[in-house]
C-alpha cells in the first residue's frame, strides 16, 4: 500500500516556518497537500485542506519513559486518510516552542499511522541571526535542530559570510546528519525539502565518521552533538539487533536519533535503519551497488554519549 | 445454555454454500468508509467523498445518497428512532430521520466530530466535538454540551438507560448524566490515551480501547479497574453477545470475548477463534439473538464463532477489500459487510433465522 510522505516543519519563533509553508503551498508543483497547523494564522490557502490542532502531546503505557506521542496527530492523519485520493502529501507545521520528539515517535507507535502514513523529512527553520542565543537559552531550539534532516539555515542576508561558517559549524555539531541550506526568505528549491525519503539515505552515506582522538570525547551536560562511526567488516544481525535495543532501551533518553545504514553478513541488500528515542524502526531497502565498498554507518545526535562504548559496541557486532 | 441454533463445526464453510452476493445498492463508484444499520433494518453507508446513503436491502435499487461532509464521516451510527447520525471532519453532524429528513446537528465547523451514539432508550444522541460531548434529542434539538475534557473525545456511549454518556479521552473516561452536563462528572482514571468506548448492556461496566493496544475496564459501582493485554492493534470495535454476558473486541488475529459475568472478566482466559494467524480482525457483531460472534478480517474474510466453544466456521472467503463496517439485520438473518474499496456484501443465513425464532418459542 502507498504511504503518503508526511513533512514535518519546526523551527523557533519567527525563524520563518511560515514563510516556508506558504512558499511550498503556492508555488506550482502539481502536487495537492493536507496542511496541519496549530493556528490558522497568516497561511493563504485556496486549494490545499487546512486542519486547525491543537498540540495533545500524552505519554504511552509502554514502559518507555520519553515516549510521548501527539494523539491528536494519529486521529487527524487517520481522519484524513478516509479521503481517499484527496491530497499527495501532508505537511505538519509544529509550533514554535515545540518539542519535536513527539511528533516524531507518533510515526513510529500507531499501526493505523504507519499503515497510511511515512515520515518523509523534519525540516527546521533556523534563524541565522538569533540562532546562537536561542541554543543557550532554549531546550526546544536545540532538539529542533537535533531532530532535522533538513535543515534551512535563514535568514543569512542579516549575517556576515564569516559569522554564518561558524553558526554553520556549531549546527553540524548538533546535528551532523542534517542536509543544511542556507537560504534567505526560506527560498529553497522545494525538491530539497519534500520527497526526502531516499536522499536522506544518501546524506548518511556521505558523512565522515569521527575518530578518537586523545582521551576526552565524552559530551557533557545538556550539549546535544552527534557521532557517527563507519565499519567495512560485515555485521552480525543478531548481535547488531541486540545491541542496539539494549543501548535505547538503556540510553534512548539521551539518544533523540540514530540512524544508519548496514551492510549484515549474508545479505545483498542494504539494511537500513532510524530511532527516535526508544523507538526503532528498520528494514531491508535497497542492494548495495557492485561497486560501492560494503561499509556500514551509523550515526547517534544525543546528550551525554559516550563516545568509547558506542564505538566499541558498535564494532562487537561485526560478524565472526 | 443447550445448542439452540443449527451446531456448525470447523470445517464447515458457509461460504461455499452460501456465497455472499455483492448488492449494487449504491449509485456511483466510491469506497464504502462506514456501515450502520437501524433497528428497522434500513442501512447507511458513509462514502469516503462525503455522502451518506440510505436505503433497505428489501428495494436495492431505491438506495439515495444524501448530502453528508465537506470531507468525510468519521463516525456513523444508528439514530434512537431508526434512522443514522454522521459526525464529520467538516465539524458538521447530521442526523437523518428515518422517512429521509436531514437535519444537521451541527454546522461546519473547526471541531471535528470524532464520535457518536444514540439511544433508543432515551431518544438521545451524544456526539464528541473537539473537546467536549454534546448531546441532542431525538428530533435534533441540542440539549447541552459538557465543559471540555482533556484531550479531544475519541469516543462515546450510553449507558442502557440513555441517561448517562460515558466520554472517552487522556487519562480514562468520564461520565455524565445526560440531563446534568454542566455538573461535575465522575471520572474513571486511567493514564494514557483512551481511543474507543462502549458501556456494557447490564450497566455495570465501562470498557475503552486504549492506544497501548489493551482494553480497560471499570466496573462502574466501585470504579475496579481491569486490564486486558495482548492485542496486536489499538481495539477499535466491540460488541457485546445478545445474552450480554461477553465482550468480543477486534485488534488481534483471533477473535477475543471476554466473560463479564459476576465480577468480570479478571482471571479467567478470554474465549478467542480465528482461522489465520496474519490477519486482524477489523470489526466484530454479536449474533443479535443468539450466542455467536462474527468477525471480518483484514483480508476481506468473515468468520463466525461461538461464546465459549471451540472453533469458527468461515462465512467469506479472502477478498473485495479491507473491512469498513459488520452488521446483523435485526433478526439475525442476514450479516452485511462493506470494504475501503467501495463494495457491499450481504451473507444470507437464515438458519440462524430460524433458529432464533425456534429459541424465542421454546422459551
Amino acid at each position: 500500500m502507498n504511504q503518503v510522505p508526511v513533512t514535518v516543519l519546526t523551527g523557533y519563533l519567527g525563524a520563518g516556518k511560515t514563510t516556508l509553508l506558504n512558499r511550498i503551498l503556492t508555488e506550482q508543483h502539481g502536487k495537492r497537500y493536507a496542511v496541519v497547523v496549530n493556528e490558522f494564522g497568516e497561511i493563504g490557502i485556496d486549494n490545499d485542506l487546512v486542519v486547525e490542532t491543537d498540540e495533545e502531546v500524552f505519554e504511552m503505557n509502554n514502559g518507555c519513559i520519553c515516549c510521548t506521542v501527539r494523539g491528536d496527530l494519529i486521529r487527524i492523519l487517520t481522519g484524513l486518510m478516509r479521503r481517499k485520493g484527496k491530497f499527495d502529501a501532508i505537511l505538519i507545521e509544529t509550533t514554535g516552542l515545540a518539542d519535536p520528539a513527539p511528533v516524531a515517535q507518533t510515526f513510529f507507535v500507531d499501526e493505523d499511522v504507519q499503515a497510511k502514513a511515512k515520515l518523509d523529512a523534519v525540516v527546521t527553520v533556523v534563524d541565522a541571526l538569533n540562532i546562537e542565543a536561542r541554543l543557550k537559552d532554549s531546550k526546544e531550539a536545540r532538539e529542533q535542530i537535533a531532530f532535522a534532516d533538513v535543515i534551512l539555515l535563514n535568514k543569512t542576508d542579516l549575517v556576515a559570510p564569516a559569522d554564518l561558517d561558524r553558526i554553520e559549524g556549531i549546527i553540524r555539531g548538533i546535528n551532523k546528519a542534517a542536509e543544511i541550506h542556507r537560504t534567505t526568505n526560506s527560498q529553497v528549491p522545494l525538491d530539497r525539502v519534500l520527497d526526502r525519503g531516499a536522499f536522506d539515505l544518501d546524506r548518511i552515506l556521505a558523512i565522515e565518521p569521527d575518530f578518537l582522538e586523545g582521551g576526552h570525547v565524552h559530551s557533557h551536560n545538556e550539549d546535544i552533538t552527534s557521532i557517527s562511526f563507519t565499519q567495512i567488516d560485515p555485521l552480525d544481525e543478531n548481535k547488531f539487533n541486540r545491541w542496539i535495543s539494549n543501548l535505547l532501551q538503556t540510553k534512548g533518553q539521551d539518544i533523540l536519533r540514530s540512524k544508519g545504514i548496514l551492510s549484515f553478513a549474508n545479505q545483498d541488500d542494504q539494511f537500513v535503519f532510524q530511532g527516535v528515542h526508544m523507538l526503532l524502526d528498520g528494514d531491508y531497502r535497497r542492494p548495495w551497488a557492485p561497486d560501492d565498498p560494503r561499509i556500514s554507518r551509523i550515526v547517534f545526535i544525543g546528550r551525554n554519549l559516550d563516545v568509547a562504548a558506542l564505538k566499541a559496541g558498535f564494532e562487537a557486532c561485526r560478524a565472526a | 445454555m443447550p445448542p439452540e441454533f443449527p451446531d456448525f463445526q470447523p470445517e464447515d464453510v458457509y461460504a461455499d454454500r452460501l456465497p455472499p452476493s455483492r448488492v449494487d445498492c449504491y449509485p456511483q463508484e466510491a469506497g464504502i468508509i462506514a456501515l450502520a444499520i437501524d433497528g428497522r433494518d434500513r442501512i447507511g453507508f458513509a462514502f469516503d467523498d462525503g455522502r451518506i446513503a440510505v436505503g433497505s436491502l428489501d428495494a436495492p435499487a431505491e438506495f439515495v445518497a444524501l448530502e453528508g461532509h465537506d470531507g468525510v464521516s468519521l463516525a456513523l451510527c444508528a439514530g434512537p428512532k431508526g434512522g443514522f447520525v454522521s459526525g464529520g471532519d467538516d465539524g458538521r453532524a447530521v442526523l437523518i430521520a428515518a422517512d429521509g429528513t436531514r437535519t444537521e446537528l451541527l454546522p461546519p465547523g473547526k471541531d471535528w466530530v470524532h464520535a457518536v451514539a444514540a439511544s433508543p432508550a432515551s431518544g438521545l444522541i451524544a456526539l464528541g466535538v473537539g473537546k467536549t460531548a454534546r448531546v441532542f434529542d431525538a428530533a435534533g434539538k441540542a440539549l447541552g454540551s459538557t465543559a471540555p475534557v482533556a484531550s479531544a473525545v475519541t469516543g462515546v456511549a450510553f449507558n442502557p438507560k440513555g441517561k448517562r454518556i460515558a466520554v472517552a479521552h487522556y487519562g480514562g473516561v468520564s461520565l455524565w448524566y445526560a440531563g446534568g452536563l454542566t455538573g461535575t462528572p465522575k471520572l474513571l482514571p486511567w493514564k494514557g490515551s483512551h481511543v474507543s468506548v462502549t458501556w456494557s448492556p447490564d450497566g455495570r461496566f465501562v470498557v475503552t480501547g486504549t492506544q497501548d493496544k489493551e482494553l480497560h475496564g471499570w466496573r462502574v459501582e466501585d470504579e475496579v479497574d481491569m486490564r486486558m493485554s495482548g492485542y496486536a492493534a489499538k481495539v477499535k470495535s466491540f460488541s457485546w453477545s445478545a445474552d450480554e454476558r461477553w465482550l468480543a473486541c477486534s485488534g488481534s488475529p483471533l477473535v477475543t470475548a471476554w466473560d463479564f459475568i459476576g465480577k468480570g472478566p479478571m482471571g479467567r482466559p478470554p474465549h478467542q477463534f480465528g482461522g489465520a494467524e496474519e490477519f486482524l480482525a477489523t470489526h466484530v457483531a454479536a449474533h443479535p439473538k443468539l450466542p455467536v460472534v462474527a468477525a471480518a478480517f483484514e483480508d476481506g474474510r468473515i468468520e463466525m464463532g461461538r461464546f465459549a466453544v471451540e472453533g469458527q466456521v468461515l462465512l467469506k472467503e479472502v477478498g473485495g477489500g479491507l473491512p469498513t463496517g459488520l452488521a446483523w439485520t435485526a433478526d439475525g438473518g442476514r450479516l452485511l459487510m462493506t470494504t475501503e474499496d467501495g463494495e457491499f456484501f450481504v451473507v444470507d443465513l437464515e438458519d440462524l433465522k430460524v433458529a432464533a425464532k425456534e429459541q424465542k418459542k421454546r422459551k
